[in-house]
């Protein structure tokens, strides 16, 4: 229960980070249409996206599971998130947009596996050698 | 439950005293504990005997369906301890490596790494046991790995 709700906390807070950081710095490029309605329909969203990002994290409490598995869930199960908050506030109008969204989201899930199976392969590089050694 | 200790220089063996109304299954335990503390042996069960088992007869120790096995060569037998109690009870021995099992550290050949990033330590009987990553820099501590 603790674990389950340290996710959502750190969940939320950094979905409220993000959605303040994003749109301060729309507002500072100039962007139009930050209505209030608009900034509060966004807090709003992203705070959930983070609950929700929180709650789908916990998959990597399982200790069942290859980090792979584990991406590959987490991977559809934010994937799944961002496309209905973005459809919802409005983050994207057309198909391509989600797609690029899907790219971006599949590139960056590919470059942490690779830093994991790099850090592991280090692990048990070290493991091994320590084990030679006795 | 009181406990005294008598210093006494003459005395040349440890000696623990018990005294009880009945011998209680407290009691069976806290001398099956004592006993344990001082020897290189562990109580197993298996179909209702008690087997004295040499700590390094264990390759593993795990926790299934709410008991505790002493995995060895022969059989498996089972515990009357918590996996907690018998981690703390055998640290320098074993190491926990995943949620339910603790590693004998003199029976492991080798750490072994799948193809999805799975951690496999692989053990002089031919068996495998999984690493978790949370229990990884216990096991790394236990090998001397990254200072004490």
């Amino acid at each position: 229960m603790r674990n389950f709700m340290k996710y959502i906390l750190i969940g939320a807070l950094i979905g409220l980070s993000m959605s303040y950081t994003i749109i301060t710095i729309n507002i500072l490029f100039g962007a139009e249409g930050f209505t209030t309605e608009v900034i509060k329909l966004n807090y709003f969203i992203s705070l959930m996206l983070g609950v929700g990002c929180g709650l789908v994290s916990l998959i990597f409490s399982s200790e069942k599971l290859p980090i792979l598995l584990n991406l590959v869930i987490h991977y559809f199960g934010i994937l799944g998130l961002v496309l209905l908050s973005g459809w919802m506030a409005e983050w994207y109008s057309t198909m391509g947009e989600a797609l690029i969204i899907v790219g971006i989201q599949f590139v960056i899930y590919l470059a942490v596996w690779g830093m994991l199976y790099f850090i592991t392969h280090e692990d048990v590089a070290s493991v091994n050698k320590a084990l030679n050694k006795r | 439950m009181k406990i005294e200790l008598h210093l006494n220089e003459s005395q040349d063996d440890l000696e623990i005293h018990i005294h009880a109304k009945a011998y209680t299954p407290e009691v069976a335990q806290l001398m099956q504990r004592l006993q344990q503390a001082t020897s290189d042996k562990m109580v197993g069960y298996l179909d209702k005997k008690i087997f004295m088992i040499e700590k390094d007869e264990i390759y593993s120790i795990f926790s299934q369906g709410g008991k505790v096995y002493y995995f060895t060569t022969e059989d498996e037998y089972e515990a009357k301890q918590t996996l907690y109690e018998l981690e703390n009870m055998l640290v320098g021995d074993f190491v926990r490596v995943n949620k339910s099992t603790l590693v004998n550290l003199e029976k492991i050949v080798e750490m072994q790494m799948k193809y999805v990033g799975m951690m496999e330590l692989a053990l002089d009987n031919e068996t495998t046991v999984h690493v978790s990553r949370k229990y990884l820099p216990k096991l790394k501590q236990s090998l001397g790995i990254g200072g004490k």
